[in-house]
């Protein structure tokens, strides 16, 4: 076979691959470790990698300093709520967009993506403006609807991007045994593409959980989420760089757990259904 | 299980509704459907733009919403686009954006060809190089500024250790010529594993057989590499450009908080710029303007791109 792989090979890939694993991920255990360490081991020179007096005290000060709980909460339910409600407004989209294509249907999809070229700056203002008005700036609920609003065009893209891939004929067959339009995107076409929809959930939670500058700007003190405590510790004032590194560490931990428990739907979301 | 659907299909919708449904054909249901989702990208997307475009014709200030707005024509785009600072705020854009795609497409085309058939821990270890793309820029900006440091950094004491140099002699981020690099290095270290990851996408799904062909034929592996690997895999190659290319043109939160812009206005990318002009100096009408030539630029570009991009697929 002209890609025969021997045993050499194989394993100098494997060497290639985990090499450029761990220069990948150093940077983020650096930082986990350093949480751990007092401010003066944090900065010593020579750098310290394992051999110091491990401590949790920056994670209490951290605590102490700002409820840690309540930006975790706000931040679980703008992400969430906000990728749930996109999702539900998607699927019928991205179904008539797979199932019954017209001419337009992929100016429509370029127009979305088209929607999310704008820099986020040009329209502030405006839904400023409309927040105020409506009376909803540093709510909860006024996130959630400007984040759907912001990730609905990429909800919409991958979706349809994996209803694609189901081929209509079952859709059509369910059609001849009588089951209603509801009943055919309900029991039929979801559970066929629920890998593919917990991709596209996963990645705008992920999306939605990192998005720092609507977060930032339309909330004060009330439904601030997690952007804004990591924004609240990155004034370089006094260097407190453990400090600094546990509140990084606190920040990034639920999304790594999420993570961990959801790899593979994870990998095919972050590449927009590119990788199985 | 089976249950529970039955017994829905079995209840049904109700007869008026149904007949409702049943009378529109599969493309009206299709426009309901979409309806939404296009209706409310209009509410957010195109109502403030078209407001922002009004705007942009104004002279219009935010912090002074008593004062008479007046109505300028293109001053606000004569005046921008003579301006020499924002052409210097361009130009480190475009430093950015072509270094940095430049840098993640060679690596991460380079790793992908290199690694290509899947090997022990596959799973695993693309769970660890996706890790960077699901961290906040706001907390990723803060952890290289960390490693950045003089002295204590990681960043500079590894550097050292390899060129032999003063860990404390330079400064990625204090430095005029540095700190352009700095940012280029934060968002390759982050974004590579997701240009990797299309490219891996792309090369494991050629098929070997295309490859036992041209052995039998007696292709060089080189002419091998450019008549078979390259072409396949440009589509993929070509979209991971397209949407780093949409991301970094709009670069904000990593720059901000690894450089806020400086030193000087060196880092000092478009949407930076836009936001100091828009609520620092609060030049409402000016930076309206500013935002819209933004756009059509993105927009001009990346529709040239897909074309190109289609035809490459068609092919």
């Amino acid at each position: 076979m002209a890609r025969a792989v021997t045993p050499q090979r194989k394993a100098l890939n494997t060497a290639i691959a985990w090499g450029i694993g761990l220069l990948i991920f150093f940077p983020i255990l650096w930082t986990i470790l350093t949480s751990f360490k007092t401010e003066a081991q944090a900065i010593s020179d020579p750098p310290v990698f394992l051999f110091f007096d491990w401590t949790l005290e920056n994670y209490s000060v951290v605590q102490e300093r700002s409820d840690y709980m309540r930006f975790l909460w706000n931040s679980v339910i703008i992400a969430g709520g906000s990728t749930i409600l996109g999702i539900i407004i998607a699927i019928p989209a991205a179904w008539s967009m797979a199932f019954v294509p017209s001419k337009r249907t992929k100016d429509i999809l370029l127009w979305m993506l088209s929607t999310k070229m704008l820099p986020a700056v040009g329209v502030l203002y405006p839904i400023y403006l409309i927040f105020i008005r409506m009376g909803i700036l540093d709510t909860r609920m006024g996130l959630v609807v400007v984040l759907m609003l912001i990730n609905l065009p990429i909800i919409v893209w991958m979706l349809y991007t994996y209803f694609r891939e189901i081929p209509g004929e079952i859709l059509e067959a369910a059609r001849m045994d009588g089951a209603s339009l509801k009943e055919e995107i309900l029991y039929v076409l979801t559970p066929m593409a629920m890998p593919g929809i917990a991709s596209t959930l996963l990645l705008n939670i992920i999306l939605a959980w990192n998005e720092a500058f609507w977060t930032l700007n339309l909330t004060a003190a009330k439904a601030a989420p997690l952007t804004a405590f990591i924004a609240s510790y990155s004034s370089p004032e006094g260097l407190f760089y453990a400090k600094l590194s546990a509140a990084s560490t606190m920040a990034i931990a639920p999304i790594l757990i999420l993570g961990w428990f959801s790899q593979k739907q994870l990998v095919s979301g972050l590449t927009f259904g590119a990788v199985k | 299980m089976t249950h529970a659907p039955m017994e829905k299909i079995a209840r049904a919708t109700p007869a008026p509704v149904a007949r409702r449904i049943k009378g529109l054909s599969d493309r009206a249901i299709a426009w309901i459907f979409v309806a939404p989702s296009i209706f409310l990208l209009l509410a957010v997307n195109i109502f403030p733009l078209i407001w922002t475009i009004r705007l942009s014709f104004t002279d219009y200030r935010v912090n002074r919403p008593n004062r008479d707005v007046e109505w300028v024509g293109l001053r606000n785009y004569e005046r921008i686009l003579t301006d020499d600072g924002i052409w210097a705020t361009m130009q480190a854009t475009a430093h950015f954006l072509i270094w940095t795609i430049v840098l993640q497409v060679i690596i991460g085309f380079a790793l992908a060809y290199l690694i290509n058939k899947k090997f022990k821990g596959n799973d695993l270890w693309t769970t660890v190089i996706v890790l960077p793309m699901m961290l906040s820029p706001a907390v990723v900006g803060n952890f290289w500024t960390f490693l950045y440091q003089p002295q204590i950094g990681l960043f500079n004491y590894v550097i050292a250790f390899f060129t032999g140099a003063d860990p404390a002699s330079f400064s990625m981020i204090g430095d005029v010529n540095l700190a352009p690099w700095a940012i280029v290095i934060a968002d390759t270290w982050m974004w590579t594993p997701f240009v990797m990851l299309i490219c891996l996408a792309g090369l494991r799904s050629i098929p070997d057989s295309i490859y036992e062909a041209a052995e039998c034929d007696r292709a060089s592996k080189w002419r091998q590499f450019w008549t078979i690997t390259i072409p396949m895999a440009l589509p993929f190659l070509m979209l991971a450009v397209l949407f780093r290319g949409i991301e970094n043109f709009k670069m904000f939160d990593l720059v901000v908080q690894l450089t806020g812009g400086g030193p000087g206005n060196t880092t000092t990318l478009t949407s930076i710029d836009l936001k100091r002009e828009a609520f620092e100096r609060w030049r409402t009408g000016y930076s309206s303007a500013y935002a819209v030539i933004l756009f059509v630029t993105v927009f001009g570009l990346a529709s040239i791109y897909v074309k190109a991009l289609n035809k490459v697929k068609e092919r």
